[in-house]
């Protein structure tokens, strides 16, 4: 597995333990996955940045912005955390990690 | 704030400046009105030479207090229930302007059965979720959710707002206010006498705060707490009468009306969330569109904006144009983005008048969040604290961090001060006033208009041939701004005329938002600002001709204040419900039957040409202004009224409770609910927050500005003349506790808080009490928050002793009352802060 992988690897179980602690807001589980989702995140710009024709390159940076983008929305809350949309981000985020690893394979 | 927004409709001070002076008292809470705003603060003076009484609440002794008829000293945070023993006393003792809050607020209407007020559960209102820690508001509505809401005139009714509020506030007695407060019984019924004698039909009282009420966990409810007190004495929309929301440097106004928060468009429009089903511009106006009041009107604000914004390309096909828009997903406001800068989400940051090193709380946190950013630019005249953080911050001084280890690229652009460009402030008041280009900034120096328009420029050539979706929304952005002289200056007026408004097809400027459309034929950047600009050449914030002085007092000529001019908001509510004045000493604005039109001093705060006689016929099910009656001034608030209770739009209670400040000497002598339950607090390492009674930590820990200090420092410290009219930072100590602390004027203490340590020198005066509250001695310290080490003057930053917390409704920061400890001596060598 790439080191970024890991890093989206990490962030999946820490997504999960979030989920799993629900309705209490873990907040350090929360800002340790935003930051391992981060450092995947800088990999794949790097990758989209290499090969900018690569719509799947692309397409996957958008994927985890969006995972980001609901994982900072349980962390800071508007109103209620959406915890239903975290568990959708957690399955974007393993099947993202599936087809990373199928497409290394 | 969304107290005031809340409560009456609009989230500004609801008269102008100048007509303090028509007040027949002033009570300045949560403000050193006579030091930081002294310009405005001489219309109280002028108003004192007319026989008016001035009250200072605060927890010093300042040079407004020494001004002051009365200063009742209060513990820093304990305001709520200072403000809720004023409204305790009013309705006790039965002293409230009956005819005026019985027809102009909601205190007849009925609540729902299953409202369970805090009182009567140890500070938690109904709804609330322990684990989210919010609140769930179906059981704040009106009973029946009836439109009308069921109303009981007589006040009877065990569920009226009158009577949850006589019982909400029933244990706010002037004893219990004294031991919370530590202000006098005495001094405290002194001050409600004053206001209740210069409140009704001939008399009227003005509040004047500043962020001394909003920089606290809870400040919207300070601010709601005085609402309902002014609404109650019937101060509202009338000459002298009102809340002057003393905003913290000069143009604040104008950065909420076109902000640059992160959950508002221009107009006081609310930002789409995606998670709160604002997915499609249907969905966005179905939802926030309001079917009663004035802001029915909103679909054609929203698309009058989008249309501003992006031209040709927002037609009906697109929303109009609405995908543009971001959306929100989260809190993104100033306190999550700084501990999201620290996780790497943030890779980019710019900073244009602002000093967040010396100005947000928890500088420690602020400078680790810097230090992982990618690219960080700093706009200023001269380097500031947060330019310089990662050569000089307080972590690189410490040795916690070096410049090489900061990968931070940092660019310091020179930005042009007012007389080196033209444009507008818009100040306290609500009024837009334009100031010229007097001379070229020197060297590169540019204004921050020049700066944004020329990024835009180069943004939207990068973007140019991109096929992406998200891209579009540059591409679409209208960018079409005159430029002027040899840097290629953009036209300010030209921005200020799209601001105001035009028709689409002919550019035809607009004089006033009642002819703003919702079908795509107006355009209008904000507006609230329309009629600024309301033809060809014609530019109202310079208009510069005040009132003689036996004119009506307005001055509609001096500038442009929003919404149409107007001056006084809610200024219908200066006539009775039949339309007539409540006095000739207090006239306003009258409904004249002669012309049938409403008349005054003043424009008229509502539908000009309609009867104070005029009821809505609820057979027809009313839409908008036509659900509003004649006698309901309040028309932006969807039942015309002010609102004492609030079912929606608060997020921490609809009425204002009294909890400990988030750090606190003292348990909450009310309930058992120590702080406000839904305050936003950060539990990250460096931002840990002392439990109630700590005695690591025993004093209770206040920051203010100096008059000579402007905003975070740096345009004064780097200016010699300035800068030695106050050399050295200081923290302010009672001679009680510098006695107990061995302390001395001048001598080192060193301040401490779980999150950092400061020295700073003392000042030992008798401008600091000690409290006894709750049955114990309390001291509090206090010290100028606007000390870095830039320039000729520099001293410890005392933010930097600050947590991390957020109001519930505004995530703003508390910086007016927390606890920290004081010892006599000196950091370690290493530990010192030095000036650069």
């Amino acid at each position: 597995m790439s080191p970024d992988a890991e890093c989206g690897g990490r962030a999946l179980a820490l997504i999960d333990q979030v989920l799993a602690k629900r309705p209490d807001k873990d907040d350090v589980a929360l800002a340790d996955c935003a930051r391992e989702l981060c450092v995947y995140r800088d990999a794949l710009i790097l990758a989209q940045r290499a090969a900018p024709a690569d719509k799947d390159a692309r397409l996957r940076l958008s994927h985890v912005n969006s995972i980001l983008a609901v994982v900072l929305a349980v962390h800071f809350p508007i109103d209620a955390a959406p915890w239903d949309e975290l568990e959708k981000a957690r399955d974007w985020l393993a099947q993202l990690l599936s087809e990373a690893a199928t497409t290394a394979a | 704030m969304p107290s005031l927004g809340a409560t009456f409709g609009r989230g500004a001070a609801t008269m102008a400046l100048w007509d303090l002076q028509n007040s027949d008292c002033v009570v300045v809470m949560g403000s050193n009105m006579a030091e930081n705003h002294p310009i405005g603060f001489r219309f109280v003076v002028e108003a004192q030479r007319r026989g008016a009484k001035l009250i200072h609440i605060d927890p010093r002794f300042t040079r407004t207090s020494a001004l002051a008829d009365v200063h009742a000293p209060i513990r820093s945070g304990s305001d709520i229930a200072f403000l809720g023993g004023l409204i305790h006393y009013v309705i006790e003792n039965d002293l409230w302007f009956r005819d005026y809050a019985l027809n102009y607020t909601n205190l007849a209407h009925i609540i729902s059965d299953d409202y369970v007020d805090s009182e009567d559960n140890e500070g938690l209102f109904s709804g609330f979720d322990p684990v989210a820690k919010t609140y769930d508001h179906e059981s704040w509505q009106y009973k029946d959710q009836a439109v009308p809401p069921l109303t009981d005139p007589t006040l009877q009714h065990a569920n009226c707002v009158f009577q949850i509020l006589k019982r909400h506030y029933a244990r706010y007695t002037p004893e219990r206010v004294e031991e919370i407060t530590g202000c006098p019984k005495e001094t405290f019924l002194k001050v409600a006498e004053i206001i209740a004698a210069n409140s009704g039909r001939e008399r009227t009282t003005a509040i004047c705060y500043a962020v001394g009420w909003t920089h606290h966990s809870y400040g919207v409810q300070i601010i709601r707490a005085a609402s309902l007190l002014q609404a109650l004495m019937g101060n509202m929309g009338r000459p002298g009468g009102g809340i002057m929301a003393l905003r913290g440097h000069v143009s604040i106004q104008g950065s909420t009306d076109i902000p640059t928060l992160y959950n508002m468009l221009p107009g006081y429009l609310d930002q789409p969330n995606l998670l709160a089903g604002h997915a499609t511009l249907d969905d966005y106006l179905k939802l926030k569109t309001p079917p009663t009041g004035w802001w029915s009107n909103l679909p054609k604000y929203v698309v009058s904006l989008l249309k501003a914004w992006y031209g040709e390309a927002a037609t009906a096909d697109n929303e109009w144009g609405f995908q543009f828009l971001p959306k929100l997903a989260s809190d993104a406001s100033q306190e999550p983005m700084t501990l999201s800068m620290a996780n790497g989400v943030v890779k980019g940051q710019f900073i244009l008048g602002q000093n967040p090193l010396v100005g947000a709380v928890n500088s420690e946190l602020v400078e680790q969040g810097l230090a992982k950013l990618e690219w960080l630019v700093v706009r200023d005249f001269a380097m500031t604290e947060t330019g310089d953080f990662w050569r000089n911050g307080r972590r690189v001084q410490k040795g916690e961090a070096t410049p090489e280890q900061i990968g931070t690229e940092v660019f310091f652009l020179p930005a042009s001060m007012p007389g080196e460009k033209e444009g507008s402030v818009t100040n306290t008041s609500r009024l837009v006033q334009w100031h010229d280009w007097v001379c070229d900034a020197p060297g590169d120096s540019r204004s921050d208009l020049w700066f944004m328009y020329h990024l835009g420029l180069r943004l939207k050539a990068l973007y140019a041939d991109s096929d992406l979706t998200r891209d579009r929304a540059i591409q679409a952005l209208t960018w079409d701004y005159p430029t002027k002289g040899e840097h290629q200056e953009p036209e300010a007026e030209a921005v200020l005329k799209e601001i105001n408004g035009w028709t689409v097809t002919d550019r035809k400027q607009l004089s006033t938002f009642t002819a703003l459309k919702a079908d795509g034929s107006t355009a209008a950047g904000c507006w609230i600002y329309t009629g600024i600009y309301p033809e060809e050449g014609k530019n109202l914030a310079r208009a510069h001709v005040p009132d003689a002085p036996d004119g009506p007092g307005s001055h509609a000529g001096w500038a442009f204040a929003w919404p149409a001019n107007r001056r006084t908001l809610y200024n219908r509510a200066s006539a009775d419900p039949d339309g007539r004045p409540w006095s000739d000493r207090k006239k306003m604005i009258w409904w004249d039957e002669s012309q049938s039109k409403w008349t005054g001093l003043d424009v008229p705060d509502f539908v000009a040409d309609k009867r104070p006689d005029y009821r809505p016929d609820w057979s027809k099910s009313p839409h908008g202004m036509d659900a509003i009656s004649g006698a309901e001034p309040f028309m932006m608030e969807a039942t015309g009224r002010a609102m004492i209770f609030t079912p929606t739009g608060i997020k921490d209670g609809p009425l204002p409770t009294y909890y400990e400040p988030v750090e606190s000497p003292t348990r909450n002598a009310f309930h058992a609910q120590q702080a406000s339950p839904t305050v936003h607090t950060y539990d990250v390492p460096g931002n840990a927050l002392h439990p109630p009674e700590d005695p690591r930590f025993p004093y209770v820990f206040t920051t203010y500005r100096l008059t000579e200090m402007h905003c975070g420092g740096v345009p004064t410290r780097v200016m010699p003349h300035t800068a030695e009219l106050q050399p050295e930072a200081f923290v302010e100590i009672s001679p009680e506790l510098a006695e107990a602390l061995g302390i001395k004027t001048l001598d080192w203490t060193v301040l401490s808080t779980l999150r950092s340590e400061i020295e700073v020198k003392a000042l030992v005066t008798e401008r600091m009490r000690p409290f006894k509250i709750n049955g114990k001695t309390v001291h509090q310290v206090g010290m100028p928050w606007v000390f870095g080490w830039k320039g000729y003057t520099s001293g410890a930053v005392a933010n930097a002793l600050l947590a991390i917390t957020g109001d519930s409704n505004t995530s703003i920061h508390t910086t007016k009352a927390l606890t920290c400890n004081v010892r006599a001596g000196r950091l370690k060598a290493d530990q010192r802060q030095v000036s650069s």
